[in-house]
């Protein structure tokens, strides 16, 4: 689902001694089927913008369209369940969502508010949960006995199930370990992939982003402060230092090498492979002491 | 969604009332409180409510905030109203309607009920609006310890006002943050059938009530590391300070107090 959203400002608790204006006047365009990683320090506005994008927030002024639906600052509850069916959102720490007795009820929970039949969805589910790393065995266990990650995969599941065009996500990674972050990379990746869903993904890590991203925005202080490819967005280490965000390890190693060797490398996100067999083109001769 | 929920209500300020010691303050309000049951009469009555008025000048709070204190109870004090005037049958009798008569003497005694009301929320709100929660606790705490001999666990007390003072935005936000991720799941909180509402709800209690105990049990692992223990006698890190404001309110209060007694009679 393609995203556009025109200038458009949040203000939180007007009219009080506590008013901020949280998101000034941001114009985006999310094209369809891309990834989209929104990145930038704690209290820049990520969350703020993508809560406007399935209505749980209305903004102040301006408006976006999700695919066919406008979001405006006097969006009726029914426009907003209709936008809701298309959207799915991964909030922080998705397994506190999880409520029901067992793993089954509790991704069910989504289809059948959307209005799906239980016999519908019932048969998905098997398939589902190997998606997201689980299998059918875990459907009848209650979703308090799992682990920290395996409950984190249910809450997900909960989402995917109801196949949104377009998944939110708010640090899908936050807390886990780096085995389990690169799982749950993949697993976004894959679905993606299969189902060309569009993804915006909250992240403070730019390695994510560099993984799956095509397009990456970097917000500061309720504005867009500056956006484009995840190379693009490398080359401006200084602005990125200054916002407190870093380069992903393996753009920081290439850079070392770099200033180490001379050698220029074509670009900063090249796999390891990709990089050994650039730096072997360079003649020994040219190379310094590697 | 519940940016419009004042916790504790207080609203930071360098007003007289806001830089008055708590414990100063919590004097202050039940010896006016005190007063205020004490005195029947439209004088009295006059010059508590001037008092209380100037008051609420003095500490610079906006009338907006006040009013949103006061209306939760506006129905209450209605009730209390009417059922006074309906049911008293003192003085003359002024109309009558469906066989309920109005007597001059009920009349005023609903009004004085519904001002004495009106008047104690409004100087508690005008006490939690002007102090901090933590300090509040920390006063309560120290004016309960004359009676820690007679068993009253004063610091035990306290503790558990303050933790929960302290936990109400977070429970809050963990609130916000649950039924926002139910809404997006589909879950509906404001429409449907009665059937699909108490399932959001339950979607939203069930994590919520996961997540207070988890808390809790992290609080008191927390607390249990740094050793800490309500049997010893501990030292504060914010000290109440009493200064000539706090004499003087306190003085001011009671003297009112003596006087009105005994003279608006």
């Amino acid at each position: 689902m393609r995203v556009l959203v025109q200038q458009l400002n949040h203000i939180y608790m007007p009219k009080t001694p506590f008013e901020t204006l949280a998101l000034r006047d941001i114009s985006l365009e999310v094209p369809d089927g891309s990834v989209t990683a929104v990145i930038g320090r704690t209290g820049s506005g990520k969350s703020t913008l993508v809560q406007h994008l399935n209505g749980l927030l209305k903004p102040t002024s301006g408006q976006a369209f999700v695919g066919g639906h406008r979001i405006h600052s006097k969006m009726k509850r029914k426009e907003i369940s209709a936008l809701r069916k298309h959207v799915g959102m991964v909030f922080q720490y998705p397994e506190h969502q999880l409520f029901e007795q067992t793993v089954e009820k509790d991704i069910m929970f989504g289809p059948l508010n959307l209005g799906y039949a239980s016999t519908d969805i019932q048969p998905m589910l098997p398939g589902l949960l190997e998606k997201v790393g689980l299998d059918a065995s875990f459907l009848p266990r209650s979703p308090f006995e799992l682990s920290g990650g395996q409950m984190r995969r249910t809450a997900i599941a909960g989402v995917l199930a109801m196949e949104p065009s377009l998944l939110i996500l708010d640090e899908p990674t936050a807390g886990l370990d780096p085995e389990g972050r690169q799982d749950m990379i993949h697993l976004f990746q894959d679905w993606q992939q299969k189902r060309g869903t569009t993804i915006i993904m909250i992240t403070h890590q730019m390695e994510e982003a560099a993984a799956l991203a095509d397009h990456v925005i970097v917000m500061e202080n309720g504005t867009i402060y500056m956006e484009g490819s995840p190379e693009e967005i490398y080359k401006r280490e200084a602005e990125l230092k200054e916002l407190d965000l870093d380069l992903p390890e393996q753009a920081k190693v290439l850079k070392q090498i770099e200033a180490q060797t001379g050698i220029t490398f074509s670009s900063l996100s090249l796999t390891p492979a990709e990089a050994v067999e650039e730096m072997s083109r360079y003649q020994p001769g040219r190379e310094k002491d590697v | 969604m519940f940016e419009h929920v004042i916790v504790g209500q207080y609203l930071p300020g360098h007003s007289f009332l806001h830089r008055m010691d708590a414990r100063a303050k919590l004097v202050t309000v039940f010896l006016f409180i005190c007063t205020v049951f004490m005195v029947d009469t439209w004088f009295g009555y006059g010059v508590l409510w001037s008092t209380a008025v100037a008051a609420f000048i003095i500490s610079g709070v906006s009338l907006r905030y006040m009013r949103k204190g006061m209306l939760p109870v506006l129905l209450l004090v209605l009730f209390t109203f009417l059922l006074h005037a309906l049911f008293t049958s003192e003085g003359e009798a002024w109309i009558s309607v469906w066989g309920f008569t109005l007597h001059g003497g009920g009349v005023e005694e609903g009004l004085f009920i519904a001002l004495r009301l009106l008047l104690l929320v409004f100087i508690t709100s005008l006490l939690t609006l002007t102090t901090n929660p933590m300090d509040l606790t920390d006063a309560l705490e120290q004016l309960f310890r004359p009676f820690q001999r007679f068993g009253l666990p004063a610091h035990d007390i306290a503790m558990m006002m303050s933790i929960a003072i302290r936990f109400i935005p977070t429970l809050l936000q963990e609130t916000e943050k649950i039924v926002k991720a139910q809404m997006s799941r589909g879950a509906s909180f404001h429409q449907g059938s009665l059937k699909k509402r108490a399932q959001a709800f339950t979607a939203l209690l069930v994590p919520l009530f996961m997540r207070a105990f988890k808390r809790a049990e992290d609080l008191a692992l927390a607390m249990e590391a740094r050793g800490y223990n309500s049997g010893t006698s501990r030292t504060k890190l914010r000290k109440l300070v009493w200064g000539w404001r706090d004499t003087m309110a306190c003085m001011f209060t009671a003297v009112l107090g003596v006087f009105l007694i005994l003279f608006g009679k």
